[in-house]
């Protein structure tokens, strides 16, 4: 293999692993946006999504089947989540919201330990998506293609939605100004609950893909995709949802690079080498890509 | 009979009473001015209105029924729309998506179309700018977007906060002569206003605030008459 065809590569592995950053960080960034609120369980509601999806996979649905079983799945979780804990939360202050999301996400990790076992488990084979395939000297599975391809195809159907439906502009509307949204007759709780059935569909979409392509699923299997998620959307401006599409992207690059190109010794410290980027991001440009320097309103 | 009265509303933030004891009541096709020195109620009693906030005790009724528990959306559903002081766009949404917001409740496609149409006619100088960012547009035309934002959901009753504050005279006085074309439209208006001569130029009545009461009520065109109200208000 040439040094060129090895770049090209991890660039394509990472291009994949990016787009499930993004399918992540995009219901934590569009949460944040309007609640300013750091849904910590946001991890767990993916994997809720894919251990409800794997009974599915297990009585030979087809893939499909299961990625939709994993989004509405995930969704159900999301929304019960919103709907019993966040919304009689949403007029205290934000660290509140904050700390119950921690206890939500421990909440969810011991009910499905609980319930199931710690034994690893994966979805049903399916060959069809473990079929390798070449581009020139790269090699990709079809597994990676299908997640480019439902990860664009979920971002730009949220970005429609964002950007030429009522309700779309309600949200984003929610999160420039929530009063004026109010005066204009928009239901705040109602909205709210919408930007969480987002969010948490994207996650159950993206819990189901990281099945296929990982194959190893336990009840914390949440929790490193919901931070690298958490991540993605810091890089791209918290708050922002191209800034998480993005975020997401560069971080799935920066970390597969990092690793194919660091010696041994230092490659097996990947996740440590996200935190660092989050550091950085934190210290040099808070606010993100996208993001606007966050005031204090008064 | 009358389309909005105000019945012993009190409202207070903490320990600062900011309604003390309001009444006044008003027919439709009416535009009424509320004049005060700041903290004396005006915007307060404009936000129990709107349901913006909610009223401690007493009671609003509009036409004739009891709204006062009703939330800000289903007043806005009924016709009551607030539009706010310091104008409240949302800055990174276009000109137009500012109106459609304001429009949220309305479904009929045709029914928006005609409210966009009647705004940018109202104000031809937005009707060019439909596609840039509100955040971007002059203060002037900002309160432009803001009063027609408010026209989208086709008000019977129009709560306009401050809609002068902040502008240069030439716009002050294009705004005021929006007002007068708006009543036209067949929609009550009541206004909060600094700028209070001009206020009672364009009110039928008129209602003094004084912390968190009316003082004085009356016609407008008898309260600039009345020496006590020109001599701390008009002077």
């Amino acid at each position: 293999m040439t040094v060129f065809s090895e770049f090209l590569q991890h660039m394509a592995n990472g291009l994949v692993l990016g787009f499930l950053y993004a399918l992540v960080g995009i219901g934590l960034s569009m949460v944040y946006g309007i609640l300013r609120m750091i849904n910590f369980a946001h991890g767990e509601i993916l994997m809720v999504g894919v251990f409800l999806a794997l009974p599915v996979s297990a009585l030979g649905a087809p893939a499909w089947v299961v990625l939709l079983s994993g989004l509405a799945g995930a969704t159900l979780m999301g929304l019960l989540v919103q709907w019993a804990i966040y919304r009689p939360l949403l007029k205290s202050p934000e660290v509140t919201l904050l700390v119950a999301s921690l206890g939500v996400s421990l909440l969810l990790q011991n009910l499905v330990l609980m319930l199931t076992s710690p034994q690893p488990k994966r979805p049903a084979p399916a060959p069809f998506l473990d079929q390798p395939f070449l581009v020139g000297e790269i090699v990709l599975r079809n597994v990676d293609l299908a997640i480019v391809v439902v990860a664009i195809v979920a971002t730009l159907a949220t970005h429609l939605f964002l950007k030429h439906t009522r309700h779309g502009r309600a949200l984003r509307a929610l999160a420039q100004d929530m009063s004026a949204a109010r005066m204009m007759g928009v239901n705040v709780p109602f909205m709210v609950m919408v930007c969480f059935l987002i969010g948490s569909a994207l996650a159950g979409v993206a819990g189901v893909l990281i099945g296929y392509k990982y194959g190893h699923l336990t009840p914390l299997s949440g929790f490193v995709p919901g931070l690298k998620g958490f991540v993605a959307a810091v890089i791209g401006g918290i708050g922002s949802f191209p800034g998480a599409v993005v975020g997401g992207l560069i971080l799935g690059l920066l970390e597969t690079f990092l690793v194919g190109y660091l010696p041994d010794a230092l490659a097996q410290y990947r996740d440590a080498y996200v935190f660092l980027v989050l550091i950085l991001v934190l210290l040099v440009k808070p606010s993100g890509l996208f993001g606007k320097p966050e005031t204090v309103k008064v | 009979m009358s389309v909005l009265t105000a019945q012993a509303l009190k409202k207070s933030f903490g320990a600062v009473t900011a309604a003390a004891d309001i009444n006044l009541s008003f027919d439709a096709d009416t535009v009424v001015g509320l004049i005060g020195a700041n903290g004396a109620g005006k915007t307060t009693l404009l936000s129990t209105v709107s349901g913006i906030v909610a009223a401690h005790q007493g009671q609003v009724l509009y036409r004739g029924k009891e709204i006062t528990r009703l939330s800000c959306e289903q007043r806005v559903a009924q016709g009551i729309v607030m539009c706010p002081e310091g104008r409240r766009l949302f800055p990174e949404m276009t000109v137009q998506e500012n109106l459609l917001l304001g429009a949220y409740n309305v479904t009929d496609k045709t029914a928006i179309g005609a409210a966009l149409d009647r705004v940018y006619a109202l104000f031809p100088r937005i009707a060019g700018r439909r596609k840039q960012l509100a955040g971007t547009l002059s203060g002037g035309e900002q309160q432009m977007v803001a009063i027609g934002r408010a026209l989208m959901a086709a008000p019977t009753l129009l709560l306009l906060d401050e809609p002068s504050l902040g502008l240069a005279p030439n716009l002050v006085e294009l705004i005021f002569e929006t007002i007068a074309e708006i009543r036209k439209l067949g929609c009550s208006i009541m206004l909060v206003e600094q700028n209070a001569a001009m206020a009672l130029e364009v009110a039928d009545f008129g209602y003094v605030l004084e912390t968190g009461k009316v003082t004085v009520s009356g016609r407008a065109s008898d309260l600039k008459e009345r020496h006590d109200v020109v001599e701390a208000y008009l002077g």
